[in-house]
């Protein structure tokens, strides 16, 4: 296939240039509507994404580019892909992916990255221990909620 | 080497808990619809309870679209659960998302029965509710369901399930519901079971099981929808009756949607069935102990699937014009002459790629006599045969005949269908020996008692 040959350049907001098949980029539809748009040569700039987060991008795009369309053994296969993919990513990268994945458009990616964040805060514990959320109620109001809503505690 | 992999491991491992226990807040400054993303994935319960996070966090989960409350099955050792009704009833109060996407309540027989469970359906139905699925089997009467409902526009799956009564007004109108379950629900009388079918012009797809304990007070059951696709049915009422009283209370079951792809009718109840021609049909699984209408099997010639419950009301139906679009065929006899029945049907299929003969009903064949032509599917396409095989002389002779006329045959599957050892040892023996025309051909003899794993694994 020819068209899937031509190649097109991201560039991301620190300046580091990716080149990449179409076919691979367009996955995500904010870089599709910005192709059918402009129809700016083929030079991408993508203002809210580093370097660092957009190759990570562009590693999922390339791999679910490459086997949709195959029979279950892939899907298998991509959905271990999948989870190895966000593993090991720890709090800060999991929210620039966030935020890529929703700039760029790419639902997929949304929902895997959100998925790995509900996953790794299963308990209010883990809210706090891996998300380092800062409870920052004063003991009484904090009191309050719990006394207002024990139904929501209770185990 | 494998040392040095490990340390490494460890290393990354701990560098990576040090990061996570420096690094600070960040998700809590995502925007609140990411957020809410977040908690999709994370069970409703557990949601609400993000409140006391932290301030930020405070109102977040009343934003979730997607809720699903669901009682645990009352345990078999008698100890009672506490009804998740009490919770649901208190989030809900200060849930607060503009629109509900998917609203799925299980209220089991813990329930309290002084409380007005639909309230919940009908605040549903204000968010804008898309799919609903709303299954209550608490030990007070069926309810009624709010007459918003029956006009929800957003509404897109429905499906409900047990003590509900549906008492459908003529106002009726659900343009967007294209998956409806109907299990075991009753309803106020036949006229209400039509309306509501009528109602959603767009409905792809069926799913009805009747209920057997009560009746539902729908005597003749029909399925006039002309976009369905696709319609699942199961009836077990009256079953249990003698088939005197059984045919007295008998109904009947008509159904009219010629857009018809996938059709799966079980039903074990004496009622009588009317289908109507279905060109497109895909797939059809059908095991109905009534009678059926005479062009019954003819209006399910286009499949390429069947799965046939063979019993003598099917049987005289089989004609060789049928099915000759036929690639997966599986039969169930509940008769002794079947083996004729499925000469015939074996006489035009000329792309039948797998036959499969289960014995539920242990019945044997009476007759076998060879055909004058060997059907065209077994001298081209037919590539699967699996039979259960008790090694009667006509059995004996069709499984040879069988082997001695499929010409691209892979693989046969014989279920031994006997307990005594030596008898199984001869029937092998017997199988072994035949002669198998397919060069190429796979024979696999099993026990029957192994059946079971084999029909798991088979589709």
């Amino acid at each position: 296939m020819s068209k899937s040959e031509k190649k097109i350049v991201l560039k991301s907001l620190d300046n580091e240039a990716f080149e990449v098949e179409k076919a691979v980029a367009l996955q995500s539809q904010t870089i599709w509507v910005m192709c059918e748009d402009k129809c700016v040569g083929n030079e991408i700039p993508l203002e809210n994404v580093t370097g660092q987060i957009l190759a990570k991008v562009i590693d999922y795009c390339k791999k679910h580019a490459v086997v949709d369309g195959d029979g279950d053994e892939s899907s298998e296969e991509l959905k271990n892909w999948d989870t190895e993919f966000t593993k090991n990513m720890d709090q800060s990268t999991l929210f620039n992916m966030i935020l890529a994945a929703n700039y760029l458009n790419i639902k997929s990616l949304l929902n895997l990255t959100c998925q790995a964040v509900a996953d790794k805060t299963k308990t209010i514990d883990e809210f706090h221990t891996f998300l380092n959320i800062e409870n920052n109620f004063t003991p009484e109001e904090e009191a309050q909620i719990c006394q207002e809503n024990l139904w929501a505690f209770d185990d | 080497k494998m040392l040095s992999a490990t340390t490494e491991a460890q290393k990354v491992e701990i560098s990576q808990r040090i990061q996570e226990t420096i690094c600070e807040d960040r998700i809590s400054a995502l925007p609140d619809d990411l957020l809410v993303r977040i908690l999709l994935f994370i069970p409703t319960k557990d949601v609400a309870a993000t409140m006391i996070l932290s301030k930020r966090w405070r109102i977040i989960w009343t934003m979730v679209p997607r809720l699903e409350f669901k009682d645990i099955e009352t345990s078999t050792n008698g100890e009672h659960e506490i009804s998740v009704w009490g919770f649901l009833e208190k989030f809900l109060r200060l849930h607060k998302a503009p629109s509900l996407e998917s609203l799925r309540i299980q209220l089991g027989q813990n329930c309290p029965t002084d409380v007005d469970v639909t309230k919940w359906v009908s605040n549903a139905v204000d968010g804008n509710v898309r799919k609903l699925l709303f299954d209550l089997r608490w030990s007070a009467k069926p309810v009624s369901m709010p007459n918003s409902l029956y006009t929800c526009k957003t509404l897109i799956e429905l499906e409900l399930s047990n003590k509900i009564l549906l008492d459908v007004p003529s106002s009726v109108c659900l343009p967007s519901v294209t998956t409806l379950y109907l299990w075991k629900v009753l309803y106020k009388d036949e006229a209400s079971f039509v309306k509501l079918l009528s109602s959603c012009p767009v409905l792809k797809n069926l799913d009805v099981i009747r209920c057997s304990e009560d009746d539902d007070n729908v005597k003749r059951c029909t399925v006039k929808v002309p976009s369905l696709k696709k319609f699942s049915y199961f009836s077990n009422r009256s079953s249990s009756l003698g088939n005197d009283v059984a045919d007295d209370i008998a109904g009947s079951v008509v159904l009219d949607c010629p857009a018809l792809k996938h059709l799966c009718l079980f039903d074990t109840s004496r009622d009588s069935y009317c289908i109507g021609n279905m060109p497109y049909i895909v797939e059809a699984n059908i095991t109905i102990f009534g009678s059926p209408n005479n062009n019954f099997l003819r209006y399910l010639s286009a499949a390429t699937t069947l799965y046939l419950e063979l019993n003598h009301r099917m049987a005289v139906m089989c004609k060789p014009d049928n099915f000759s679009q036929l690639v997966d065929l599986l039969i169930r006899p509940d008769d002794t002459d079947w083996l004729e029945q499925l000469m015939l049907l074996l006489k035009n299929n000329p792309k039948l790629k797998s036959l499969r003969i289960s014995s539920d009903f242990k019945n044997v064949p009476q007759k076998w006599n060879k055909p004058d032509h060997v059907p065209e599917c077994l001298a081209s396409h037919l590539e699967l045969f699996e039979i259960s095989y008790k090694g009667k002389k006509e059995e004996q002779e069709f499984v040879a005949y069988i082997l001695a006329n499929t010409k691209y045959l892979k693989e046969a599957k014989i279920f031994l269908d006997s307990k005594n050892g030596n008898k199984q040892k001869k029937m092998r023996e017997e199988l072994n020996s035949m002669f198998k025309v397919s060069p190429s051909c796979r024979l696999v003899i099993i026990n029957e008692q192994d059946r079971f794993m084999s029909f798991f694994n088979t589709p």
